[in-house]
């Protein structure tokens, strides 16, 4: 295996300091949209403060979150695992991250990022996702009927109505629908790696009905509540319809970094 | 947009739910350990390392490099206030500051008394950190260096803003609290 930690540091502050095109092209097209003086003047400040941390190549937000790391094929995970460790290390030191993990108990400081392995690539490819607390706390799983279409998107609208401005609106919805508690948890989160385009129907009905409950960028009104829903699938139990929900804040962070005949590639 | 300046007074009784201001002064950043410590020490009859009254407390935790000694802030939005709705009243009640600065809004109880303690809330666009830093002229002091984002750094700064107040003297919420 050649040395990866510094590319992976470099994913890092990829992720760290710019957003995905077509995020911040949604951001920009939600401004044009809206009506709403205070919805306008929040998503300015956001655009601002996106070329200003891509200018000055600082995070983007000072959570710089927790780092989570898919990884395919599932049998490159123990080589790349020591890798990633050193480019979280360096990244932490270089960019600079913030420390942000605990132990959840005793409240001391301890680095930690996520490690999932995966089925499936056959040359080494690497998904980066980055999600900050605000955001986190909305993260939640329903055990529903089966079939109960709606009660997805209930259990969408209920949480962001509850949630407000505290997850950072306009927020990006992952879906995971089906699988077991822990697929579906998973899925939600792979879901947000998922670059937002052309919506399926449920995504579609999902953000109609989400932007028209006037929660606004940071809650403090108007009509983007949600930058866009994806989702993921999986077969579930006949008994059961598991969906889990993650919330991502504006500041949608991630990075890809793909190996293809010995080279490696960083992109969003 | 009116710009307000730290230490603030009974000028603040003016400002309006859903106005703008900006702010040009020192920023006192403080979120979970900060009001544990702050609380703590005034608990055991200690003196706080520096006098709150009138100042702007900043629900913040910075990312910050340390550069030739001397830090700098990279990174510093508002973190979610209403994770500290039953401290708010009692924090600002006992050291005196008059200003909270955060996101996301706080509840409608915790509204009710900041308002009744003569006291108002602004919001700043949560995730905005290299925005706010843009803001920073410098690093005045940080106390309770032990803690690290927590520790309470004294932020100057020069029209950070648009701040939106939120909930004002007169006890009124931007936008209405929804119940």
């Amino acid at each position: 295996m050649v040395e990866l930690f510094r590319p992976i540091a470099e994913m890092i502050g990829l992720a760290e300091t710019r957003l995905p095109r077509e995020i911040t092209r949604a951001l920009e097209e939600a401004r044009r949209k809206e009506r709403n003086r205070m919805a306008k003047i929040q998503l300015d400040c956001m655009l601002k403060n996106l070329s200003l941390a891509a200018e000055k190549k600082v995070p983007i937000c000072q959570d710089t979150g927790i780092l989570s790391f898919f990884v395919r094929p599932a049998a490159l995970a123990e080589t790349v695992a020591d890798e990633i460790e050193k480019g979280v290390e360096l990244a932490s030191r270089e960019i600079p991250l913030r420390p942000n993990t605990l132990d959840p108990l005793t409240g001391e400081e301890k680095p930690w990022f996520g490690l999932y392995p995966e089925c499936g690539g056959k040359e080494l490819e690497i998904d980066l996702l980055v999600k900050g607390g605000g955001s986190e706390n909305w993260s939640r799983l329903f055990l529903l009927r089966p079939g109960d279409r709606e009660g997805i998107v209930e259990a969408v609208l209920s949480t962001l109505k509850e949630a407000g401005g505290k997850p950072c609106p306009p927020v990006v919805v992952g879906l995971g629908i089906g699988g077991t508690a822990e697929e579906a948890c998973m899925l939600s989160r792979k879901a947000l790696l998922k670059p937002l385009g052309p919506p399926e129907p449920l995504e579609k009905e999902i953000m109609e009905r989400a932007n028209r409950l006037g929660i606004g960028p940071m809650g403090l009104g108007g009509r983007t509540t949600v930058l866009g829903v994806r989702i993921l699938k999986a077969p579930c139990h006949r008994a059961t319809l598991p969906v889990a929900l993650s919330l991502q804040c504006w500041v949608a962070r991630r990075a890809f970094l793909r190996m293809r005949k010995g080279k490696v590639r960083i992109f969003q | 947009m009116r710009e307000i300046f730290t230490p603030v007074g009974e000028e603040i009784r003016r400002l309006k739910a859903g106005s703008l201001v900006s702010l040009t002064g020192v920023l006192f950043t403080a979120r979970d350990r900060t009001y544990q410590r702050i609380l703590e020490t005034l608990e055991n009859r200690k003196k706080l390392p520096v006098d709150l009254r009138g100042q702007a407390l900043y629900h913040c935790g910075p990312l910050v490099r340390k550069v030739g000694g001397e830090y700098r802030v990279l990174s510093c939005g508002p973190t979610t206030s209403s994770r500290l709705d039953n401290l708010h009243a009692e924090l600002l009640r006992k050291t005196g500051a008059r200003l909270m600065i955060g996101k996301g809004g706080i509840g409608p109880r915790a509204a009710r008394e900041v308002a009744g303690l003569g006291c108002v809330y602004l919001s700043f666009t949560g995730g905005a950190g290299a925005l706010a830093a843009s803001f920073v002229k410098r690093v005045r002091e940080v106390y309770w260096e032990e803690l690290g984002p927590e520790a309470m750094w004294a932020l100057e700064v020069e029209g950070f803003g648009p701040l939106v107040v939120t909930v004002d003297t007169r006890g009124r919420s931007f936008p209405a609290q929804r119940i």
